[in-house]
């Protein structure tokens, strides 16, 4: 290796990127549950971006700087914002990404979701689709910010409020 | 004597097995693995396992082998193209992604170290780094032009192209792209390298000769992937948010045509003849094909988990 080359190198070791981009390998999730009740109605509570605390049980409230940006306090945890770039209410989907991230209240650097609607025979199909990277977007993360522990977090987001809209929804029939 | 030659050449594509069809080497992040796709008869040729998170991937003719790196890993998995056997690693460090293969004038592997700010020089036969050169920030995807002997290394973090000298450490210019530029394709003929930006939705054009923005271009949602035809005619870009594959004629820097893929598709290429473009779906695990004659999706393959094969991933 020429000399200059290995100058860079040790330089970067001297200066580590603090500043880390999110890493290379994106994670998803693919979670899916009917409803039975009319893709209407569905659509009707989850396209309000403002309103996710009506219905998702992990989040305490929400407070809506702007329109479009939402910004979700956790129940115990902190905040995290969120900002809308695609509604849809034709083809029932919507969707929305990670815009301000704390690792500490949901372990992931950055995420975009998308939520999709499909009329069934039992009602409503709804998918809950995340692309994710972990928190820790070094090459040796500690257990808690791995990809494991980010897509168990999102899994686990996408499933309580899938859950208890379904549970809403249907009971009120 | 004639004959004689006529019966060698049979011999050596018997000995290939793989005939004259085309194959997709697909890297599977999710399933750590990597898969051939003989793709006349769309059927899985191999599959194997590899070490973890293989991102991007090239095809090395001379070598008979083909490349996938490890990001995660720091290194880079060689694998026969023949056998489909494990031939070793490379280890680099960092985080190797995009990478190419240089079988023109010098047999050598280029590779971005998206997080050393580097492009690594690779010795395919010693299987060592050889060189290191500094680039922009966290280098994605990147392109040869083994003619005019220059490297094109798309900095997602800088919102840059870097021009670099195939053969010595010269670097010739550093160009503004788009916003998280992410893939990089040549035109056939050389005049034009395109660079996707996945951030701000665009598709930056520029003039080989003096390395000037030509056009910046709307691109679908997220556009990552992007190829050119061999016959100068398309310039095809893989739209990860809007799940399609745009269309622009290579010259005019017209739009054509939206084609639908399938989900958060990633990477595009098309086959030597320019007749067909295929498109790995990283979210619904599924690789398009698309005939480019009639700008339709023809067939879509379900394929092993998150394919995303980084770089000009068909090969004879």
């Amino acid at each position: 290796m020429k000399q200059w080359a290995s100058l860079l190198l040790a330089g970067h070791f001297l200066l580590p990127n603090l500043a880390m981009a999110h890493g290379p390998t994106p994670q998803k999730i693919d979670e899916k549950v009917v409803i039975a009740a009319p893709v209407d109605e569905v659509w009707q509570q989850v396209s309000d971006f403002s309103a996710i605390a009506d219905w998702h049980p992990m989040v305490e409230k929400v407070q809506v700087p702007e329109a479009g940006t939402r910004v979700l306090t956790l129940k115990g945890k902190g905040n995290i914002t969120e900002s809308l770039d695609d509604m849809n209410a034709e083809e029932h989907t919507m969707s929305y990404r990670l815009y301000q991230e704390d690792i500490t209240v949901l372990p992931v650097s950055f995420y975009s979701v998308s939520i999709e609607l499909e009329a069934v025979d039992a009602g409503t199909e709804m998918s809950w689709k995340g692309r994710f990277y972990r928190a820790d977007t070094g090459n040796f993360p500690p257990e808690h910010y791995n990809d494991a522990a980010a897509v168990s977090a999102m899994s686990e987001f996408a499933n309580s409020g899938m859950a208890a809209l379904k549970q809403q929804l249907q009971g009120r029939e | 004597m004639k004959l004689k030659r006529s019966y060698l050449l049979l011999l050596s594509l018997l000995v290939s097995g793989a005939g004259t069809a085309e194959r997709a080497f697909l890297t599977h992040q999710a399933a750590d693995s990597v898969s051939v796709i003989d793709l006349e008869t769309m059927e899985r040729l191999a599959e194997l396992e590899i070490a973890a998170a293989p991102v991007g991937v090239a095809i090395d003719n001379l070598g008979k082998r083909f490349y996938v790196t490890h990001p995660e890993k720091g290194l880079i998995s060689v694998i026969d193209s023949e056998s489909y056997n494990k031939v070793g690693e490379i280890r680099t460090g960092g985080q190797p992604f995009g990478i190419v293969v240089d079988s023109a004038d010098k047999h050598q592997v280029f590779v971005a170290d998206w997080e050393r700010n580097a492009l690594l020089v690779v010795n395919p036969e010693s299987m060592l780094v050889v060189d290191l050169l500094a680039v922009g920030k966290n280098p994605a995807g990147l392109t040869l032009d083994s003619e005019r002997r220059r490297i094109y290394v798309a900095n997602r973090e800088s919102n840059s192209l870097t021009v670099l000298d195939a053969d010595t450490p010269d670097l010739y210019a550093e160009v503004e792209t788009g916003k998280a530029p992410y893939a990089v394709s040549i035109s056939a003929d050389g005049k034009r390298v395109f660079v996707t930006g996945i951030q701000d939705d665009s598709l930056t054009v520029i003039d080989s000769q003096d390395y000037s923005v030509t056009a910046r271009l709307e691109a679908g949602d997220k556009p990552y992937g992007v190829a050119t035809t061999p016959d100068n005619r398309y310039v095809l870009v893989a739209n990860q948010g809007s799940n399609d594959l745009w269309v622009y004629d290579q010259q005019t820097l017209e739009k054509l045509v939206e084609i639908p893929v399938g989900e958060m598709p990633e990477s595009v290429a098309v086959s030597a003849d320019g007749a067909y473009a295929y498109v790995t779906n990283w979210f619904s695990n599924d690789l398009s094909v698309i005939e480019l004659a009639t700008h339709r999706e023809i067939k879509r393959l379900p394929v092993a988990e998150s394919p995303r094969s980084l770089g000009r991933f068909i090969a004879d």
